[in-house]
């Protein structure tokens, strides 16, 4: 709540630019300065203590950020405390391939030196704040009450009475064996009673103008993307696996395995990844993949919240952009993930370039003015040792996004570049300098990526009807009902945000008011659909980049800024809870085969168990668990097609070289089951025929999970 | 010769400078100072012969 009254204490035409000495502030400077003494302390002894994962933790996602900024005069603003996170992660992020590319992976004296360094620094600062205050820290006003109204009690109690029944709904939902819905089908009737009830308390503060509003916000994103996190015995999706593997894998070995996948040439997340899991003295950062939705989409939904108010939106505006975001992204790359790491990160830029450094009126193209009829920006920005100080950040959270992900620098570039070209910012060449970082780091840092086949990363430019069919088309080929339907959810769902989104930018033409920044963010991402398939998903993450601009023009086009009448808010309150099922169809609908049961995860430590080093293990579909452990020493491949014989003779060549073994799990069965409509025993068959040929013998059986070995003859 | 000339021992220094010239260059667009021609030429010729490096590694090694 505290965050949340300074989020909406931001006020878009007042940038502090020097830190004016503030009581929050100091007791976060304390805190900070507190969190790297502890830190320090439990990595230097390496403690075993129960409050070693959460604190260090804490002081990986925040403190080396909030002690840099608050070092220079940052202000404890909203714009503050997310900027802070942001620039621990790019922190985390540059500290962590450095350390693997040039500093000989010393992970233990980093580690210590960062946290002595915030702690000095910390304390510092809150010696110098607390003087700067000359008040008793008895004094000090922590929350403070402004309307009397009865916003805060509902609030409150709808929020608490909501979460109880959607905590009661997860319980007596089924939690294995997910249905061609996924998760729609399986949950209780108290989970949508739950949501409902947080919803009617969210159209109760908003009527009020209460900013008590957030906590419903905050409660509503908890239950919608928390939720397979509360309900699922293990964490879901396979490729989250694989990133807690390679992170583990740099974490044990310091070293990169560019010839095994492409993503250790963009190495920064999981490097970083791997310094965090030696700080908090972990085995792996599954821990860690469970909660990581909440992580991004909470930092997600601020973003978005400060961003709709520096587009001159109203606090409740931003309320119900932060709530759309909430219930519009089904795109489901908020996972342990470099893409949501770069995310979470290209949104921070953006907010912090349209802050900072609003357009120069002198500058203004007169043919742009004519033709996009943009509103009038009377936001000052900052000048001075502060701007230098601001894009000396920026640039280096753009080398920290360039080295952990391919595809955000393109978004980040096409963005930027917009915004400069219509003089939405008056930066000038930022773009230039995403450009080369990105092209340096590609050339020099990734080249194990592209030597040898460049053809393959530029062979698909231009070709609008294969990148169209390898992104909608393979998607939507399915003959299960089920899975249209999912599928036709996730179009339903992009196509409204997008054609409500038009509309609205359409609207504010012919009032002209163009906002003509948010129009620049939300068009940016779509010539990166032009350039490569990515695999059929460059489709998803163009929806995953367009989403926030996309929310705060719809809440433009419906929610006006003067005072709604009950009705109005009631109406906008269905319409949220309305979209909740198809949000969860479309956002939770591979679940079946997206989710892992205890057998999955049994036979996984099967796996690991039996197979020795230099074996290859043959998957009848990537959706299983995999590279979770020993990432170079066990490879995955997919089963070849074909006949039992076929398949036998494809394996034994493989087998002259490496173990070969096959592993048939839930989670496959399932996708072959309600994503390729195979018979619901198909792999039960598939397994007696390659029984039948006797060249292989069970190694482990749990459930109808069995791991095969290739017998050689 | 030539796989010196494009190996990452010189490219790297070659695009840190570049880097360094576009930030000096942006920061002096945002301040009140007039902007310094020298440091934007400089920070152009840079980068042409980084891009000169980056097409040749493109070309060689593809």
């Amino acid at each position: 709540v505290n965050t949340a009254e300074l989020l909406v204490d931001d006020q878009p035409d007042e940038v502090e630019t020097r830190a004016t000495p503030s009581a929050a502030g100091i007791v976060v400077d304390l805190l900070c300065a507190l969190l790297a003494l502890v830190s320090f302390a439990v990595i230097a002894a390496d403690a075993g203590t129960w409050f070693r994962v959460p604190v260090v933790l804490a002081f990986s996602l925040f403190v080396p950020g909030w002690t840099i900024l608050r070092a220079f005069g940052g202000p404890a603003s909203a714009l503050g405390f997310i900027g802070a996170i942001g620039l621990s992660i790019g922190l985390t992020l540059l500290l962590g391939e450095s350390l693997v590319l040039f500093g000989d992976w010393k992970w233990f004296p980093a580690g210590l030196a960062l946290t002595a360094g915030c702690c000095a620094i910390g304390a510092a600062t809150t010696r110098r704040g607390y003087l700067g205050l000359g008040v008793s820290i008895h004094e000090l006003p922590i929350a403070r009450e402004r309307t009397q109204s009865v916003a805060p009690v509902v609030s409150a109690c709808t929020v608490l009475f909501g979460n109880v029944l959607v905590a009661v709904g997860i319980r007596y939902s089924q939690r294995e064996h997910f249905g061609q819905l996924g998760l729609v089908d399986v949950l209780s009737p108290l989970f949508w009673a739950g949501l409902a009830v947080i919803v009617a308390g969210l159209v109760a503060a908003c009527y009020h103008g209460s900013r008590w509003a957030w906590l419903n916000v905050a409660a509503l994103m908890a239950a919608l993307h928390g939720l397979p996190g509360f309900l699922e015995p293990n964490p879901r999706f396979s490729v989250a696996w694989i990133h807690t593997g390679f992170a583990s894998h740099i974490a044990a070995d310091g070293t990169l395995l560019r010839s095994l996948d492409a993503r250790f040439s963009w190495a920064g997340f999981f490097a970083a990844g791997g310094f965090v899991q030696r700080l908090t003295g972990t085995e792996s950062l599954l821990w860690i993949v469970r909660y990581a939705p909440l992580f991004y989409n909470g930092c997600a939904i601020i973003l978005v919240a400060l961003l709709a108010r520096r587009m001159r939106a109203t606090e409740m505006q931003s309320v119900v952009a932060a709530t759309l975001f909430c219930c519009l992204n089904w795109i489901g790359q908020d996972y342990f993930a470099p893409q949501a790491t770069g995310f979470v990160l290209y949104l921070l830029i953006v907010t912090v370039v349209l802050y900072a450094f609003p357009s120069d009126p002198s500058r203004a193209s007169r043919w742009i003015v004519r033709l996009a009829r943009p509103a009038e920006d009377h936001h000052q920005g900052v000048g001075g040792r502060d701007a230098t100080l601001l894009i000396f950040g920026c640039y280096a959270l753009v080398v920290a996004v360039v080295i952990s992900h391919q595809l955000t620098p393109g978004f980040l570039l096409s963005a930027t570049l917009l915004l400069v070209v219509v003089n939405a910012t008056r930066l000038r060449v930022f773009p230039v300098f995403i450009a080369i970082v990105f092209l340096a780091w590609l050339s020099f840092g990734a080249s194990s990526y592209w030597f040898g086949h460049f053809d393959n990363l530029t062979g698909s430019v231009g070709k609008v009807g294969s990148l169209v069919n390898q992104n909608v088309g393979n998607r939507t080929e399915s003959n299960v009902v089920g899975r249209q339907v999912v599928v036709a959810s996730r179009i339903g769902l992009a196509l409204l945000a997008w054609g409500l989104a038009s509309i609205s930018l359409v609207v504010q033409w012919r009032r002209r008011s163009t906002p003509i920044a948010l129009g620049c963010l939300l068009v940016a991402p779509f010539p990166l659909l032009l350039l490569q398939p990515y695999g059929g998903e460059m489709a998803l993450r163009v929806c995953y980049f367009s989403l926030p601009p996309a929310c705060i023009l719809i809440v433009q086009l419906f929610v006006p800024a003067t005072r709604l009448t009950l009705r109005r808010w009631i109406t906008l309150g269905v319409a949220v809870l309305a979209l909740t099922p198809v949000f969860v169809t479309a956002r939770f609908g591979n679940e079946s085969f997206e989710a892992f049961s205890n057998d999955d995860v049994a036979l996984t430590r099967a796996i690991y168990d039996a197979v020795p080093d230099r074996s290859t293990v043959f998957l009848a579909s990537q959706q299983s668990i995999k590279y979770g452990q020993r990432v170079a020493e066990v490879s995955f491949r997919t089963l070849p097609i074909g006949t039992p014989t076929e398949v036998t003779d494809a394996l034994t060549k493989a087998s002259r070289k490496t173990h070969v073994y096959i592993a048939l799990t839930e989670s496959q069965q399932s996708y072959g089951r309600f994503s390729l409509g195979r018979p619901p025993d198909w792999m039960q068959v598939l397994l007696a025929d390659l029984l039948a040929t006797q060249q292989y013998r069970v190694v482990a059986q749990v459930g109808v999970n069995v791991l095969l070995e290739m017998v050689p003859q | 010769v030539t796989r010196t000339l494009l190996s990452a021992a010189v490219g790297v220094p070659i695009a840190l400078l570049a880097m360094a010239l576009w930030f000096l260059v942006e920061r002096s667009n945002v301040g009140v100072r007039p902007r310094p021609g020298v440091t934007r030429l400089s920070a152009v010729s840079v980068t042409v012969v980084l891009l000169g490096l980056v097409v040749a590694r493109f070309v060689r090694y593809s």
